[in-house]
């Protein structure tokens, strides 16, 4: 088939993977059949992650797992070689591939050979600060090599997967944003604060501007969220930069508690971290930020247990859990207001999660709020 | 009703508008569907979203900060029903058409329900995003060769009166249409210029487009 019969329908798939997450493999496949690659991998690196990454391939080995590829001995030398050049900044890379695109064999030889058993072909798509995008047609040794036919293929379909990653990108960010909007619907009774993975203030709500603003115990540092206390401050950090961490990488997320203590003296302000993204999955590396969620448990949350009873079917033990989930208790702190252990709190929250129709505390908390009206005491 | 004529769409911008108020991205996500099957889902995109946003523009909550949230949150929300709709859109064997959106609401969403009603028509949409580089257009026209090409404007944006030569050179390339542009604007080009109602546009197009190719 010529490049000009190939190009319109691969261009068409392209888009087509731009609003539809799940056609990125058949996007690969099609990349990998048109250049008769032995596979074909997309890495990528985004502003908000901490390294570069495979985000998407095609014709690895049966029963290699993508999202596990660095744990196949096959692919470990190549990725770690990505590592290298992908860890390198934007203009670094453009240093490295000045046209977008060389064969292996011009590449500089301490990055060649750790290519020993293959040659492939990159092309660069995305060379921007913080954001790269690189795509690697790869047969084995033998094979015959690139040839002229595969550069003007790559020159005709390079921009076009480049356009459809920043399509991508740019509705990520849109899910992102709207999800982050809607947890700060001013609808909770708690404060809530939206940074990035650095701690960076990006958006609050205006119960938790409030409290910023009273800076007792959690404020506002030249743009940073941070705590009066040092250890408590880093383990805030911690807390964040692993929820935006979680949010990338994981179907589930958890949540991370702490407590921060206020020189007024008053309770200290209970504080929950989760990651929050667009909800896609495509690989680990989407933009992702984090939901600090801020009570004051000297301001209460008011909901009855007779009430969420009524509501979800809880049983007397899970409504009394739940209503103290709700005022911002951690694990260990209803289990010592109830006199149980952290376990028995656990499993009584996978039944109230199962009968909330919820998944996670975030989303039980939210719930709550959403619904604060009905279930009032 | 006959068509062409504008219908009031109130009712259902109002249905959609109370899910967003509230949040709730899911009853929203139903409501959508419902529209979409009662009314099609180009009627949906080019007239009941326009309305529905002005709406929201026009009546604003209490702070800056939370009618920003809200329009950040009815954007998603909708996006992502308006790309589940139209995936596969690229699929077929209709004549193609480029299409690429200015950007910032509705424009951005006018343009995509333009190319849902499009491909309710037959077309197949190659969607180039928002603000695609006059290159990319360039390169898509010439690779793909559309039967028409769809260019969203925004006011003061790249396709302004500046990039007119570059316009041009695409409209003697493949027919282009203008979203946001004045009839004047588009005529000195050698392009056409969308009026306001879509769905009378993508049924004049395509009769002029589709239709020869039946006979």
């Amino acid at each position: 088939m010529t490049i000009d019969e190939l190009v319109p329908s691969l261009i068409g798939s392209i888009y087509e993977a731009a609003i539809d997450l799940d056609r990125w493999q058949a996007v690969l496949a099609a990349v990998r059949m048109a250049f008769g690659a032995e596979s074909v991998l997309l890495w990528r690196r985004t502003p908000s992650s901490t390294r570069a990454a495979v985000v998407c391939t095609a014709g690895l080995p049966d029963g290699v797992d993508w999202r596990r590829v660095t744990e196949s001995s096959a692919c470990r030398a190549r990725l770690r070689a990505y590592e290298s050049l992908t860890a390198l900044e934007a203009d670094e890379i453009g240093a490295l591939l000045p046209l977008g695109e060389r064969p292996f064999e011009e590449l500089p030889t301490a990055w060649r050979e750790r290519h020993e058993t293959e040659r492939g072909l990159v092309v660069t798509l995305i060379r921007e600060p913080g954001h790269a995008a690189l795509i690697e047609m790869v047969r084995l040794r033998g094979a015959s090599p690139f040839a002229e036919r595969d550069w003007d293929l790559a020159r005709a379909v390079a921009p076009h997967l480049a356009r459809a990653i920043v399509i991508e990108r740019d509705r990520e960010r849109s899910r992102i944003r709207s999800a982050a909007a809607a947890a700060l619907g001013e609808r909770l009774p708690m404060g809530v604060i939206l940074v990035d993975a650095d701690a960076a203030l990006i958006d609050c709500s205006r119960r938790a501007n409030e409290i910023l603003e009273e800076g007792d115990g959690l404020y506002c540092d030249s743009g940073r969220l941070s705590t009066a206390n040092r250890s408590e401050c880093r383990r805030l950090h911690e807390a964040i930069h692993w929820a935006v961490g979680e949010a990338r990488g994981a179907a589930t997320s958890e949540t991370f508690s702490l407590s921060v203590e206020r020189r007024s003296g008053r309770s200290p302000l209970l504080v929950e971290v989760a990651g929050v993204t667009g909800g896609a999955a495509h690989g680990d590396l989407l933009e992702s930020q984090a939901l600090v969620y801020v009570k004051d448990p000297d301001r209460g949350a008011g909901i009855s247990t007779d009430a969420l009873r009524r509501a979800f079917g809880l049983t007397r033990t899970e409504a009394e859990v739940t209503a103290r989930i709700a005022t911002g208790l951690n694990h260990a702190e209803v289990a010592q207001a109830l006199g149980v252990t952290v376990c028995a709190i656990r499993f009584h929250l996978k039944s109230i999660y199962a009968k909330t129709a919820t998944q996670r505390q975030a989303e039980l908390v939210y719930l709550l709020a959403s619904d604060s009206e009905r279930l009032a005491g | 009703m006959g068509r062409g004529v504008r219908r009031p769409w109130t009712a259902a911008a109002a249905a959609l508008r109370s899910t967003l108020e509230a949040y709730d991205a899911a009853a929203a996500r139903d409501v959508f569907d419902g529209l979409s099957h009662w009314h099609g889902i180009d009627v949906v995109a080019v007239e009941i979203l326009p309305l529905l946003l002005r709406r929201l523009a026009e009546e604003r909550p209490e702070t800056s900060r939370e009618h920003a949230a809200r329009c950040e949150f009815v954007r998603g929300v909708l996006e992502e029903c308006l790309f589940r709709v139209a995936r596969g859109w690229a699929e077929g064997d209709g004549p193609r058409a480029v299409l690429s959106a200015a950007s910032g609401l509705p424009r951005e969403f006018e343009a995509i329900g333009f190319g849902l009603a499009l491909r309710r028509r037959g077309w197949r949409i190659i969607y180039l995003g928002t603000e695609a580089p006059i290159e990319t257009l360039r390169l898509a026209i010439e690779q793909l060769r559309p039967r028409l090409a769809v260019v969203g404007l925004s006011e003061g944006d790249r396709y302004g009166h500046h990039d007119a030569t570059a316009l041009r050179r695409l409209a003697i390339r493949v027919r282009l249409a203008l979203l946001g542009a004045s009839a004047e604007f588009a005529a000195s080009i050698g392009a056409t210029a969308l009026g306001p109602d879509l769905i009378a546009e993508a049924r004049r197009i395509s009769v002029d487009a589709v239709e020869p190719l039946r006979h």
